[in-house]
């Protein structure tokens, strides 16, 4: 059996953070529920730990650690909305997406969908930079969230 | 993080003219990546496969340098040896990761910290002993690379 499935088999999710179970159910692997209040939704690991510095350099704390990877699905994104929208002490949330291979558009877009398939009571504050942008853009202008 | 390559980008390969070097060039080549340069020491100055010339290690062009790093393993304090010995110009680093939680895997496999190696505190002391400059936040990398440096052989004096 494979590292990983032995894992799964022993794992007692019972012991874990629920919020980091439903995450992983979700399909978001790289998901770290912390004590602040500022949710993050980065694409890349290294990325969003300067996210966090950041953050924590101006003050803030942020409510978690999200890689959302390379895969270009907006439910990605709409599923990370869902998990900072279940974790009560998030009161707004960052979004920091640097598109490589990820795409700027299809990030808009899971925004987006996310607003109309949840009720979003936090501000969300968005900074795009990369591949789409100009599309991605359009997207965001277009829905205004 | 990843960069999307198509027909426009040029490609530099590090190590062209070793074995894995050759099989990955070759192979870019053959899909239509654009294979400018290649970088072997010792081997500057001669053309790969008669297509692409090789340099040396040393880019003139190359004024400051930044190093991004983050949490895990001692790929940082491995580089600050070797900035003290061969490095001569200035550099300006960022580390990634201070405030993540110590013991939890932040994405991808290395960015773990066990053991106090592995800590952002450990890699950032390495790093100025060696005379790096540290940006807290990347946004401070770019006033960290301007200022004069005076330079006393193979380490700077700020």
């Amino acid at each position: 059996m494979k590292m990983h499935e032995y894992q799964a088999k022993i794992l007692d999710t019972e012991q874990e953070n629920p919020l980091e179970v439903d995450a992983r159910g979700k399909g978001i692997e790289n998901y770290v529920k912390l004590d602040g209040d500022i949710g993050i939704v980065v694409n890349g690991a290294g990325l969003a730990m300067a996210v966090m510095d950041t953050l924590k350099l101006a003050g803030g704390r942020p409510a978690n650690f999200l890689d959302i990877g390379t895969l270009n699905d907006s439910r990605r994104v709409v599923n990370a909305f869902r998990i900072l929208s279940a974790d009560p002490d998030v009161k707004s949330v960052l979004v920091n997406i640097f598109g490589g291979m990820a795409r700027v558009d299809v990030i808009a877009t899971g925004i987006v969908e996310a607003h109309r398939e949840m009720e979003i009571k936090f501000p969300v504050v968005v900074r795009l930079a990369g591949t789409n942008l100009a599309a991605g853009e359009r997207i965001l202008g277009a829905n205004p969230v | 993080m990843s960069i999307l390559v198509d027909e426009n980008t040029r490609l530099l390969v590090q190590g062209i003219t070793g074995g894995e070097g050759t099989f990955h060039a070759r192979a870019c080549i053959e899909y239509g990546t654009r294979v400018v340069a290649g970088v072997t020491p010792g081997k500057g100055g001669i053309l790969w496969e008669n297509k692409v010339p090789v340099f040396n290690q040393q880019d003139p062009g190359t004024e400051a340098i930044v190093l991004i790093g983050e949490i895990g393993g001692t790929a940082e304090q491995e580089a600050a040896a070797f900035i003290r010995k061969r490095v001569t110009k200035p550099v300006t680093a960022f580390i990634a990761g201070g405030a993540a939680p110590p013991g939890r895997r932040m994405g991808h496999a290395g960015a773990i910290v066990t053991g106090t190696a592995g800590r952002a505190e450990e890699k950032k002391k390495a790093l100025v002993v060696v005379g790096v400059r540290l940006a807290e936040s990347p946004a401070e990398i770019p006033e960290k690379i301007g200022g004069v440096t005076v330079h006393h052989g193979g380490r700077r004096d700020r």
